[in-house]
């Protein structure tokens, strides 16, 4: 006391300390036992999981009885969602007869216990309603283990428009299960391909993904090649021999689907090929040979200004943005072999991107900007590959006689190809095929006639 | 020496804290939906435009159950985890290590590239299990034994063995339930871990579920992390209840701490 007298401290400051300090003590006492009682918990690590499909259930829908019992949506609308599911290859649907519950039932919240028994871990139900002439959609998605609504959505339309309202619910599902980007309301135009491998008639042709709705856009008399879709519009560009006969030079014409109109992009000194547009809709870049050398150049289409990017006497072709608009890619001889480069959008720093054996050919950016998907020979085959744009992790994911034009679906997790085999007769087949990016899920894509060149439409532009 | 202590104490309690706020009941996820309502679709003759007339962003909040779901019969109530942990201390003293943990951690790029197909490639695929008893096995064989080191009343500790064989008992039940979620983005991400705490009650049953709070903060703007969380946690409920776990050890494994690594 006498030392704290001495400091000058008043006798309430020193309780106030000594206070202080018993407290601290007692705390740090009762700390100490309580963390010497509580041992951490068994740390357990599972590295890595079963990779299956994921068993949903998707009930029937219910549904309005002034709706035409014809019409059997209740049937349909489920049946399309079900079948756009299971080709993405990550779902599984559950037999039908299984069901303890009937779609009437599934208005209110399910018995998830029921849906266990059959292993169902998710389970979509509906119901259908009439609404002034069109029909009100809503579907719920319900996830059984953790017994909670995942999503729940309502659609309007008129009743002919129920197979683009199941392919928008397709993606809300998809995009709620796998946290990716849907590509189900989306179109597919291609070269449709008949007659003979001498008079092969080459046509533009237009579908939804799951191969509905076919449109042919040409009438065959030309040939047609390379079609593109803009990200932002309702065209597309393509590469025709269109006007040969009359004297034009084979060129890049582009399709507007609004009004069904073909205009010619320009008259150039070269033969214009190999388009595609920018990100934003607003250029379009392709390749110009003239003189014996083969150039990239973009184009405003505001302006028609053309620029030309890279220069020399090497062949320079199958550009293409990257999605921020920044970068484009595109293949070059220039180095003896045929392989992938990267440069600015004003051609400047041009790297070389891949270094493996064979050609590469048809390179095009992933709308997600992490992958680079490219057309390689080697080995007497073809292959479709993979490789990020720095040129890393190259892989190989789908092959064939002759497996070309690779195409991303947006979200960038899904492409399209073609794939040429000879048959016994000495023709050829030619058809279109989706793959994912781990390359372990390839169909074929079905089309009225063979099929080549495809190029997926962006999200939502029908 | 007291102010040392004292400024430690302040300094390290909010830390506690924090650490006891880390872990919450998975019951209170906060889940966003999204309701379009009116969308009207007009289908021309040659175009097809979509009206949005109005959508809806919602929070949907779940409310916290006041119990967690049980299956099974239930069981006489259980003494919280402190207290059955002082009990055992007397009866079955716990080992005086920290608890083995025998992780075979792949490479990314390594896993990554098991996981694709690969045309380039023609080597026959790595055998993990294979490698992983391996490699326990060896680690076996180099681990010092603890029981040499003890006295007569430490007979009854559980043994490294005894240990390795809960941890793998464990993780074989709940790895048969986990199925990796279904996109494909899991290719991609280097940490997608799922961090999960889970009671058991001494027949087996889970009764608690706890997701890590970050977790669940991360899954609130990261769709994909989301579905990876969702599939650790139906995994933990496909399981229900583990089987043939050793009594003797419950006090080991009444508290589980799983990390859900997909890839």
């Amino acid at each position: 006391m006498k030392y704290f007298t001495r400091l000058k401290l008043n006798e309430n400051t020193i309780k106030y300390f000594i206070f202080n300090f018993i407290i601290v003590f007692l705390f740090t006492v009762f700390s100490s036992n309580y963390s010497h009682s509580n041992e951490a918990p068994l740390q357990i690590d599972i590295m890595g999981g079963r990779v299956q499909a994921m068993p949903i259930a998707i009930s029937y829908f219910s549904i309005d009885k002034e709706i035409n019992n014809n019409s059997n949506l209740e049937k349909k609308i489920p049946d399309l969602i079900a079948k756009n599911l299971i080709n993405s290859g990550l779902f599984k649907l559950l037999d039908r007869n299984a069901y303890m519950q009937k779609p009437a039932q599934l208005i209110n919240p399910p018995k998830f216990r029921d849906w266990r028994i059959i292993d169902a871990q998710i389970l979509i139900s509906g119901s259908i309603k009439n609404e002034s002439n069109k029909i009100k959609v809503s579907v719920q998605l319900w996830d059984i283990y953790g017994e909670k609504r995942m999503l729940g959505i309502s659609l309007s339309s008129k009743i002919k428009s129920w197979k683009r309202v199941s392919h928008i619910i397709s993606d809300k599902i998809y995009e709620r299960l796998t946290g990716e980007e849907g590509y189900f309301d989306t179109r597919i135009v291609y070269v449709s391909e008949s007659g003979n491998q001498k008079n092969r008639i080459k046509r533009l042709a237009i579908m939804d993904q799951d191969g509905d709705n076919h449109k042919y856009l040409t009438n065959g008399k030309s040939l047609v090649l390379t079609p593109r879709f803009s990200p932002t519009q309702q065209k597309i560009t393509f590469f025709s021999y269109n006007g040969v006969k009359s004297g034009l030079k084979p060129s890049v014409y582009i399709y507007d689907l609004k009004t069904g109109n073909i205009e010619i992009l320009g008259e150039f000194e070269g033969m214009s090929f190999a388009p595609r547009f920018s990100p934003n809709g607003n250029n379009l870049i392709m390749s110009l040979a003239k003189n014996g050398a083969t150039n990239v150049y973009i184009m405003n289409l505001i302006n028609k200004n053309l620029i030309q990017l890279t220069k020399g006497r090497s062949i320079d072709t199958s550009p293409s943005f990257s999605p921020d608009g920044k970068y484009i890619v595109f293949n070059s001889d220039r180095s003896g072999g045929q392989h992938l480069y990267i440069m600015n959008r004003d051609g400047k720093n041009v790297k070389r991107i891949s270094f493996g054996r064979g050609s590469y050919a048809t390179p095009v950016w992933s709308p997600r900007g992490d992958y680079i998907a490219f057309t390689k020979f080697t080995r007497g085959r073809f292959f479709i590959g993979l490789m990020h744009p720095n040129g890393d992790s190259e892989r190989l994911i789908a092959e064939g006689y002759l497996t070309e034009g690779p195409t991303w679906a947006p979200g960038g997790r899904v492409l399209s190809f073609f794939r040429q085999t000879p048959l016994e007769d000495g023709n050829m087949k030619t058809k279109l095929y989706v793959i994912d990016i781990t390359g372990n899920r390839e169909r074929e894509l079905n089309t009225p006639e063979d099929g080549s060149d495809p190029a997926w439409s962006p999200k939502n532009i029908k | 020496m007291h102010i040392t202590i004292f400024l430690l104490i302040t300094v390290t309690l909010p830390e506690i804290k924090t650490k006891e706020i880390d872990f919450i009941p998975v019951e209170i996820i906060e889940e966003k939906e999204i309701i379009v309502k009116e969308k009207e679709i007009i289908v021309k003759e040659k175009e097809i435009v979509i009206k949005e007339k109005k959508i809806i962003e919602k929070k949907n909040i779940v409310k916290p159950k006041p119990k967690p779901k049980i299956v099974a019969n239930p069981v006489p109530p259980q003494k919280k985890p402190s207290k059955l942990n002082k009990e055992n201390l007397q009866i079955t003293p716990k080992v005086p290590m920290q608890k083995p943990k025998y992780i075979v951690k792949k490479n990314n790029d390594e896993v990554f590239d098991d996981m694709l197909k690969n045309l380039a490639e023609n080597e026959p695929q790595k055998e993990n299990k294979d490698d992983f008893d391996k490699i326990v096995n060896q680690l076996a064989k180099n681990e010092p034994n603890l029981n040499k080191k003890t006295d007569s009343r430490n007979i009854k500790k559980p043994t490294i063995e005894a240990m390795r064989a809960l941890e793998r008992n464990i993780e074989n039940q709940i790895r048969k339930y986990y199925t990796i979620p279904p996109g494909l983005d899991s290719v991609l991400l280097n940490d997608v871990t799922v961090p999960i705490t889970i009671n058991i009650r001494r027949d087996g049953t889970i009764s608690r579920i706890i997701i890590n709070k970050n977790a669940i903060k991360r899954a609130q703007s990261d769709n994909v992390y989301r579905s990876f969380l969702e599939a650790a946690e139906r995994a933990v409920k496909k399981l229900e209840k583990f089987k043939k776990l050793p009594q003797d050890l419950y006090s080991h494994w009444d508290k589980i701490s799983i990390n859900f690594t997909p890839i």
